[in-house]
């Protein structure tokens, strides 16, 4: 294949260094500067994919982000991504890139037979044919899917790098076109600081194409590099535009290195934005204008001028407007054989043109394009005579359209203007945004400049929104035999418009939706105001009335891999650790997930011992020798100040500002509504301070509220609450034998029963570290809580583990200390789950009792409804069948059926072990009339979705030692 | 007596020598460790400049600032509420002697957090991956503090101690620190990162 002749006067590539890439396994080589599309076509690959529905060939049809045609698979393997633009790609040595959407391959595409019946596969084509038998739709879907589509991801794990970066400015111009580059300039003297983005690699939009704009471009560019308030961002696509001022923006990295990303996420915040960002031409709606060879006029000048590609020489123009007369000028002078079909009447400009020898017909429509896989003649149309013209190129333009995606964002819906021929803004300026340049309906060069130091004053340019692009209305060419394609990526021609029109979608949104124009990747960035056009032609009405779709974010498609940043695998959340959480990993402890905490779960003696085996056997251990907990992750909150017991006092149920210096106290904490809140213990360390301690669930929302109350509630009292949950590393010791460590452990301290009892506390040393001791049970066992300095956690651990060795010291989980808690009828969270009351839980008394003037919760906890005995209350539960467990969640019925007749459940299981001292299988629950109407009854707890039965004996929530005689040993 | 000793949180994954990408000048990464943090709420604020005046001879920083001597530092981190760091370890014990509780409330905190120092001329670059904040030379000044979250997860201080040197003390919550450490490293890695010797009460 020949190559396409080159324009060495070229700005945009460098021909002193050639750069190879493949496409569909073909080597070929382009040059430095080039985009993927650019060195195809420079290749004379004019047929680079497929269409979406009926496969019909494919080449490029823009220079942009719009292309809806030039689709492709970049990389292969993990690397593989699908959807690329190849207009948008930056060649680079050893770029592979392949067509998409055919087989067995891109000249011989089985699939392309459903072209032949496209007069058949309109919209709608599949709810009507696929509609019976409606059981067969999911077979039908698969096939059609097949069919149909764009490319493959890999299923391969992505191997590359993504980031996040968060960016501040005052402005963030949008666009770096002559607009928005002299915004940048303009407001960076102001002394803004400016961030200037542009999706393109190299700065300059249309006037990059431009030979007239080349030095103009230049010199802005190197004031722009001079400037330290302005931050250039350059192939970044600022794609979103939401409240606040913050804006999505993604650059595309080339690897500098290994450790590199590939995509960079921006969240932008800025005082304010100036949307620079330029307007896309509208391809003519004829015969066959999806034939690869026929593009957008903007395009055949980028490429011609800036890639310094000629991909024809005998070029056919087609257009309704002004812009496309240049590049009939540059053509000629490259000696190309040109000629113009202009739509329009005679006019000054094409008569200009003509004495450069250039033909110009107006009056006049291409009809159709004609050729096999690419176009090889037109068919003319002029005052009613028909004739053919043959040429290799035929470049198109229907009029601009400014891109007003971002202003969309943020809630402005663009209108049509019948003087512009095209979609508007009614107002370019809001309070944090200004709209500016071809962006605003302003074509000419100099007004663009213009525009954009007007936005630097804050002034809006309406004034220069002009039709000075004379634009004549040109739909689409009613004579033409041949698909007129309106949307290309989806594959929507004007009949399917007006077909959706005559079923009666007539909402522009419905008309969408029906025929998917507008759709998939490039959501309808060519085809919008033509179809919104077509569509307003069948109903009638005006182009206003139809409206248009909702632009939303984002702008172009963004990799879910940008928006992920590291926070994928290793980096995915972070962990919680303690300060013992090192040792754990070491000594076989398998971890679970408690919130963002790694706990132990427990700790296997073998690999083959299961869960269920090491819970057991650590039960076990400790209630008949002696274990150890970490319970680090228990909150922990010091309350501080002369109005501290105040603040306990009104926090909690009970009283604690009786509670003595060196006492605990176990305490309800109930919410606003009266419901339990949380509980816990709470010691008083100091005459004015106190720690309190929640569950580890609940350690956040205890301190916020904590905080809340303070600040907001009760800002009188003088009092400070700080989390020191991470300051403190928690050590639990229970079992029998747990004093006789402690003995151990302690540098000098009485820890007997007399100088430590049961809710006494004690500040000593242990092993020279400062350490709190507190004498709590959550087992019920003799049993001990110590804190020491987070970052002695672990050697406190080790420590205690070396001298409990001659007591056989051993640690347990969290899996056996759950256990352990149910069996002495202890409730935590699963218990406390926002819909118990104190009277449920069996500390009714505590309310009665309570004659405190202020507590959280004292007006609803005393609710006439929380005393009815109908409320299901705590209790025991005991399976007849010992060897069937319970599950958490069961509900309790009176019968052991299930039958089809609906009956009230009475309760459901909340918390359930095997207890290895009882041999029983156990569980707390919640049963309506609580103990009192059940004990020693018969129930049944159903697990449906296991089909599970299990029948049980309702008995006291203390299961073991109900007199409380192992924690007060 | 035995004598147990103190482990970072960091102590598992701290490994000295350089890492990522090469580069000339590559960011330095270190944790301080030994330091004493205190906490302090202010109920009153002329009695407790008195106090902290006399005991380390700063007074109370203005909000989003700190204020430093040879020994210690005083951060602001919220209203009424400051960070006291210190090298000198009788700190604790010489403030809470002369505060009385009236005045404010003081707790220790230096096993709470980890420090972590990130020097560098790609700084800002590695934190603002994190921090949703102004961080650029003109909004983020030396001697000035910034309470936020490292993408959105991990609470922590920023407190930057010389533009000159790009220098800034990260103060995260301990439970977390060996989360945010991989996270710091990860996000240094473009650039290339040295983790130097940890300082001990420096």
């Amino acid at each position: 294949m020949t190559e396409a002749k080159r324009n060495p006067n070229a700005t945009g590539v460098n021909f002193d260094k050639s750069i190879r890439f493949s496409f569909d396994g073909k080597t070929y080589s382009g040059y430095e500067g080039d985009t993927l599309a650019s060195a195809l076509l420079a290749n004379n690959v004019k047929l680079i994919g497929r269409s979406f529905k009926y496969h019909r060939p494919r080449g490029v049809i823009s220079a942009g982000s719009e292309e809806p045609n030039a689709i492709v698979e970049l990389g292969s393997g993990a690397r593989l991504e699908p959807n690329t633009r190849a207009t948008m790609i930056d060649l680079f040595d050893g770029l592979q890139a392949s067509s998409q959407n055919r087989w067995p391959s891109l000249k011989f595409d089985i699939s392309s037979v459903n072209n032949l019946f496209s007069k058949f596969l309109v919209a709608g084509f599949y709810y009507k044919t696929f509609m019976w038998p409606a059981k067969a739709w999911m077979f039908y879907e698969s096939i059609i899917r097949k069919a149909a589509g764009l490319g493959k991801a890999t299923r391969e794990f992505d191997p590359d790098r993504y980031d996040r970066v968060n960016a501040f400015c005052d402005v963030l111009v949008v666009g770096a076109g002559p607009a928005g580059i002299s915004a940048a300039l303009a407001l960076a003297e102001q002394g803004k600081k400016v961030i200037i983005a542009d999706e393109h690699s190299r700065l300059g939009g249309m006037a990059r194409f431009d030979p007239e704009q080349t030095q103009w471009l230049d010199e802005q560019l190197q004031k722009l590099d001079q400037l330290d308030d302005v931050i250039v961002m350059p192939a970044t696509t600022v794609f979103g535009a939401y409240d606040d001022g913050a804006y999505g923006a993604v650059e595309q990295l080339r690897n500098s290195n290994n450790f590199s990303p590939r995509l960079r996420y921006w969240r932008i915040t800025a005082a304010k934005a100036v949307y620079a960002t330029g307007a896309l031409e509208r391809p003519l709606v004829f015969g066959n204008n999806d034939l690869p060879g026929v593009m957008l006029a903007y395009a055949l000048k980028a490429y011609v001028n800036y890639y310094g590609v000629i991909p024809g020489q005998n070029i056919t123009i087609f257009a309704n407007n002004d812009s496309v007369y240049s590049l009939a000028k540059d053509l000629d002078q490259l000696e190309c054989n040109v000629t113009i079909v202009d739509s329009r009447a005679e006019h000054e400009l094409a008569e200009k043109v003509r004495q450069l020898g250039v033909q110009v017909y107006c009056n006049a429509m291409v009809i159709d394009a004609r050729g096999w896989q690419r176009v090889e003649k037109v068919v003319i149309q002029q005052q009613g005579l028909e004739f053919d013209q043959s040429c290799d190129i035929l470049a198109m333009s229907g009029g601009w359209t400014p891109t007003l995606h971002l202003q969309s964002h943020r809630g402005s819906k663009p209108s049509f203007d019948d003087e512009l021929v095209t979609l508007n803004l009614s107002t370019l300026k809001t309070d944090y945004s200004i709209t500016i340049g071809s962006a605003a309906g302003i074509w000419l060069h100099q007004d663009c400049i213009r525009s954009g130091e007007m936005a630097a004053d804050d002034e809006s340019a309406e004034a220069l929104t002009s039709n000075s692009n004379r634009t004549e209305a040109l739909w689409y060419v009613p004579q033409s035999n041949y698909k007129q394609v309106v949307d290309y990526q989806n594959d929507v021609a004007l009949p399917d418009i007006q077909l959706a029109e005559r079923e009666g979608f007539r909402s522009v949104e419905h008309t969408k939706r029906y025929t998917t124009l507008g759709m998939a990747t490039d959501q309808g960035k060519t085809a919008n105001v033509n179809a919104l056009a077509i569509l307003a032609e069948a109903r009638g009405c005006s182009m206003q009335e139809v409206g248009t779709t909702t632009f939303r974010p984002p702008y172009t498609p963004v990799a879910i891999g940008a928006f992920t940043g590291r926070s994928v695998g290793y980096h995915f959340t972070p962990v919680r650790r303690t300060g013992i959480h090192h040792w754990h990993e070491l000594n076989g402890g398998i971890m679970l997930n408690v919130g963002q905490w790694q706990r132990p779960h427990y700790y296997p003696m073998s690999p083959t011992e299961t869960l269920g085996q090491a819970y057991v056997r650590e039960m076990k251990h400790v209630r008949s020798k002696v274990g150890i907990v970490d319970v680090s992750t228990l909150g922990k909150i010091c309350i501080q100040g002369p109005d501290a017991g105040e603040l306990v006092n009104r926090v909690y149920l009970n009283r604690f500002d009786t509670l003595k210096v060196g006492k605990v106290r176990y305490g309800v904490m109930l919410r606003e509504d009266g419901f339990v809140y949380d509980d816990g213990t709470t010691t008083r360390i100091a005459e004015n301070e106190y720690l309190m301690t929640t569950t580890t669930a609940n350690a956040a929302s205890v301190m916020l509220f904590l905080e809340y109350l303070t600040q907001i509630v009760w800002p009188e009292l003088k009092v400070h609450v700080f989390s020191v949950t991470d300051q403190w590393a928690g050590i639990a010791l229970a079992g029998p034998d747990s004093r006789k460590v402690l003995e151990q452990v302690v540098d000098q301290a009485d820890v007997s029963n007399e100088a430590l009892p049961f809710m006494g506390y004690l500040q000593t040393t242990i092993g020279g570290v400062d350490a709190r001791i507190y004498r709590i049970s959550f087992s019920g066992e003799l049993a001990y809580e110590v804190n020491v300095p987070a970052d002695y956690g672990e050697s406190v651990w080790q420590y205690f583990l070396d001298k409990g060795r001659e007591f056989d010291l051993k640690p347990y989980g969290t899996e056996s200390m759950g256990a352990l808690r149910i069996e002495k009828g202890h409730v935590v969270g699963a218990e406390l789950d926002g819909r118990t009351t104190v009277q449920d839980i069996g500390f009714g008394k505590m309310l009665e009792n309570c004659k405190k003037p202020i507590f959280i919760g004292q007006h609803y906890a005393r609710r006439e409804a929380f005393d009815d005995t109908d409320r299901p209350q705590l209790v025991g539960l005991v399976a007849t069948d010992k060897t069937k467990a319970f599950k958490n969640g069961a509900q309790l019925l009176a019968q052991a059926e299930i039958t089809l007749t609906p009956v009230d459940s009475l309760g459901h299981v909340t918390s359930m072990t095997y207890s290895p001292e009882l041999d029983e299988n156990l569980a707390l629950a919640f049963i309506v009339g609580g103990l009192e109407r059940w004990r020693d009854k018969t129930v049944y707890a159903h697990y449906p979705v296991r089909d599970q039965v299990v029948e049980a004996r309702v008995v006291s929530p203390h299961f073991l030692d109900p007199q409380g005689e192992r924690l007060h040993g | 007596m035995d004598n147990l000793q103190p482990k970072s949180a960091l102590y598992t994954d701290y490994k000295l020598g350089v890492h990522g990408a090469e580069d000339k000048n590559p960011i330095l990464l270190q944790e301080r460790q030994g330091l004493n943090m205190l906490n302090l709420v202010v109920f009153d604020d002329g009695a407790v400049n008195t106090v902290l005046q006399n005991t380390v001879n700063l007074s109370l920083p203005s909000p989003s600032q700190s204020l430093s001597n040879e020994q210690s530092t005083i951060m602001w981190i919220g209203p009424n509420r400051y960070l006291i760091v210190s090298i000198n370890l009788e700190i604790l014990k010489t403030i809470a002697d002369q505060l009385e509780d009236q005045y404010g409330a003081l707790q220790d905190l230096s096993c709470a957090r980890t420090v972590i120092r990130i020097q560098g001329e790609f700084c800002r670059q590695i934190m603002a991956k994190g921090l949703n904040l102004p961080l650029d030379q003109d909004s983020f000044v030396a001697g000035q503090v910034v309470l936020s979250s490292f993408d959105h997860h991990y609470p922590a201080i920023v407190h930057n101690l010389s533009d000159e040197r790009e220098t800034f003390d990260i103060y995260v919550t301990r439970s977390f620190a060996l989360s945010f450490w991989h996270w710091l490293c990860d996000s240094s890695l473009e650039y290339g990162y040295e983790i130097i010797e940890s300082e001990l009460n420096g």
